[in-house]
């Protein structure tokens, strides 16, 4: 068999994936295993895990491909300040010392990281966006499709239009820095109190509650529209070198006032703000789509890059766009550009250094219902249970979702871990917080009471597959909770008077009220057999005892805290928020039998 | 129970005991200044003494090492921030305002028009430019 490793990281969200004469084998998000949230740090735990699941070596590696070309990012960083100055200074002070610390020199980096590479192993680099792209293509199920890459920026690229034909991606056109879609979300991420590159999805969640006030003021002074789908941001408002800001005093002048700081209370202002740049991203989204269809003629589309993440936009891509189809990679952050990076390696041509491999697209796609990660034998999980003094009772997997759906349908609320991890941002059933979706209670008791959240953050149901157009107007599948619908009508439920802001969110809109949103929709996974059997058998009989095929699907984490990894990261968030039942592998554990209080946690907490 | 000692390098050992010479560089300065009665060759003689003191009892002087190494590596970013920012001031900005005399823009920050660039291809993946 041969083997190529891909790899992302050094600017956010760092991770490894590794290829077996194509298929994919494995792939870890450095922050899952380091436990520091967003880890950008270099992904050797991320590696070290898909070479153990794969039972190989770093001398098994017949290529290793990075995401980024890291000399030709220096140099686009080099000439932004010269353009930028004189302002500027600071930044450049900060981010020099991480270019000279070992950016530049990958080839030495990667080549440590993985004692025992063969000499003759080539070590490969794919540009940002092509890794995007490859990894939004090459695994789906399409032959040929207009691919459309959205993010921050990669070396210049920020927005990137591509036709995938076979195991070829040919680049068409692309939008450069400093005019980026992705720069523009997170600029209003900041000055609403967010972190940049891990709270955009709060301020997505933040929209539905704000009127969209601001678009007129975003449309005329910050971003401007060509017809052709592309766009112009206006930098007279906006800081791009500064990372963690991104505004400045012009912006704070024009958008009523200088930026929350993260312990500051939300006020009208900040959810009008978010409404306002989820529509403007919304209508830029569906110019893109439009564009990219014209350019390739392509009616599926591929869609990858942070701003893919954005699921109300890609729900409107997929309802309002020219494409009959739309396949979006589920870790389309940079997470996901690791899978790329090695994907494009494997298909790329001899000439380009490639292994130029064929292509044959899966019937579903090729991302294994997105279970990638490393997985605990029973053993181990027993091992770590008995080494933390918990108390559990060991069942069949019968026993165990029997006993589950009990407690679920008597509202309690269920840790559950089973399988493979998910590779990407969601977590889809493996690594999951369920509840009983009927309960309108229990959408505020999640966020504050397990998982110390904001309390308007949005959960989303999982649906069996074969079910969900009762519950929701998808008009396909979501198996990885990418897209937004409505609510059917059928399940509405009418709200006499709209109450005003976050008091919007106590009202009964819907017979799942936990996850109904304020506008009446919910970001949907659809759960199917065939990619992810052990949940869909939850599911099926969560429904035999209730006859409501729908659970509340959240990740396993509190805040600040990646989503658990191992048992003994499920147990210690288990124990320190107010999970009621965790089940892992075959272990049933039940909160008012274990011996702790309270446990160190096993993660880096972050601010906001 | 006592943790046991763990086991330390020749070099990390070195470094430790040359942790220690900062100070007896600070008393030589000071004697030579005569703030101090010990005489400046004392100084100078027990400078590799220190630092074999270092080097033999490592553990006693390990948390001053990590002070120590925190105090360098935290002046050091000071300096190195304080040497690009000058660099900033005396390279990058002068070269920034001469590449805008001669018309060349690195950053395209038009207001209207298309943005679209055609892509050129993505080169060869050997290729980290
Ligand atoms: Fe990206």
């Amino acid at each position: 068999m041969r083997y190529v490793l891909g790899l992302s990281g050094l600017y956010h969200d760092s991770a490894a994936a590794l290829l077996g004469d194509g298929r994919i084998l494995a792939a870890v998000q450095e922050e899952r295993l380091s436990r520091r949230k967003n880890d950008a740090r270099f992904p050797e735990r991320a590696i070290r895990s898909c070479l153990e699941q794969a039972g190989i070596t770093a001398g098994d590696l017949h290529a290793v491909a990075f995401y980024e070309k890291p000399i030709l990012k220096f140099s686009r960083t080099l000439e932004v300040f010269l353009g930028w100055a004189p302002r500027g200074g600071r930044a450049f002070a900060r981010a020099i010392p991480d270019w000279l610390g070992g950016r530049l020199d990958l080839r030495g980096r990667i080549r440590a990281a993985l004692p025992g590479l063969r000499a003759e192993c080539p070590i490969l680099f794919t540009t940002h966006h092509e890794a995007h792209a490859a990894s939004a293509f090459l695994p789906s199920p399409f032959t040929e499709a207009a691919i459309l890459t959205v993010d921050g920026v990669g070396e210049w690229a920020t927005t990137a239009i591509a036709r995938g034909s076979g195991a070829g991606i040919e680049p068409v056109e692309e939008i450069r820095f400093p005019h980026s879609l992705g720069l523009l979300y997170s600029a209003f991420t900041a000055y609403c109190g967010f972190r940049v590159n891990s709270g955009e999805y709060k301020l997505m969640g933040l929209a539905p509650y704000g009127e969209p006030t601001w678009v007129g003021a975003i449309r005329d002074e910050l971003v401007s529209f060509d017809e052709d789908g592309s766009f112009r941001l206006n930098l007279e408002y906006l800081d791009p070198l500064a990372d963690d800001r991104l505004t400045n005093a012009r912006f704070h002048a024009r958008f009523g006032g200088p930026p929350r700081r993260p312990e500051e209370p939300l006020e009208p202002r900040h959810r009008d703000l978010a409404r306002s740049i989820q529509v403007v991203t919304e209508e830029a989204m569906l110019r893109l789509a439009r564009r990219a269809h014209e350019r390739t003629g392509s009616f599926r589309l591929c869609l990858a890059g942070g701003v893919a993440l954005n699921c109300v936009a890609n729900g409107r891509i997929l309802r309002e766009g020219p494409f009959r189809e739309v396949w979006i990679q589920p870790a389309a952050g940079d997470a996901g550009a690791a899978l790329g990076a090695a994907l494009a390696a494997w298909h790329g041509s001899l000439e380009r250094g490639g292994l130029s491999a064929p292509r044959t697209p899966a019937s579903t796609d090729a991302m294994a219902g997105g279970f990638l990660g490393p997985e605990e034998s029973p053993e181990a999980v027993e091992a770590s249970l008995r080494s933390l003094g918990a108390v559990w009772e060991r069942m069949t997997p019968e026993v165990l979702r029997e006993r589950v759906v009990r407690s679920l349908a008597e509202g309690k609320v269920v840790g559950w871990v089973q399988g493979r991890m998910e590779f990407g941002p969601r977590a889809l059933g493996h690594r999951s917080i369920l509840g009983d979706p009927r309960n309108p209670d229990m959408q505020s008791r999640m966020n504050l009471k397990v998982k110390f959240r904001e309390s308007f953050r949005p959960f989303a149901p999982a649906v069996l597959a074969e079910r969900s157009t009762e519950f929701f107007g998808l008009g396909g599948e979501s198996p990885y909770m990418l897209l937004v619908a409505p609510v059917a009508e059928s399940q509405r439920v009418p709200v006499a008077q709209e109450a005003d802001g976050l008091d919007r969110l106590k009202q009964v809109r819907s017979t799942l009220p936990a996850v109904t949103h304020v506008d009446g929709s919910a970001r949907v996974q659809t759960v199917d057999r065939d990619r992810n059997p052990e949940f869909h058998a939850l599911l099926r009989q969560f429904e035999a005892v209730t006859g409501c095929p729908v659970l509340i699907n959240t990740s396993f984490n509190v805040r600040g805290e990646p989503v658990v990894a191992t048992a003994e990261d499920a147990y210690r968030c288990f124990i320190n928020s107010r999970i009621d039942v965790l089940a892992v592998g075959p272990c049933f554990l039940e909160r008012d039998r274990q011996p702790h209080a309270s446990l160190p946690r096993s993660f880096e907490a972050l601010a906001d | 129970m006592n943790a046991p000692p763990a086991h330390r390098s020749l070099r990390e050992r070195f470094a430790i005991g040359a942790s220690l010479l900062p100070p007896v560089a600070l008393l030589l300065l000071a004697s030579r200044w005569g703030w101090v009665g010990i005489p400046a060759r004392v100084c100078l003689l027990a400078m590799p003494g220190v630092i074999g003191l270092g080097m033999g009892f490592p553990e006693v002087f390990a948390p001053w090492y990590r002070g120590f190494s925190r105090v360098r590596s935290w002046l050091g970013g000071r300096l190195v921030f304080g040497l690009l920012l000058g660099i900033h001031g005396l390279v990058v900005i002068p070269m920034g305002f001469f590449m805008r005399v001669l018309g060349q823009r690195p950053i395209d920050g038009a207001r209207s028009g298309s943005s679209w660039v055609r892509s050129k291809g993505y080169g060869s993946l050997r290729d980290p430019f």
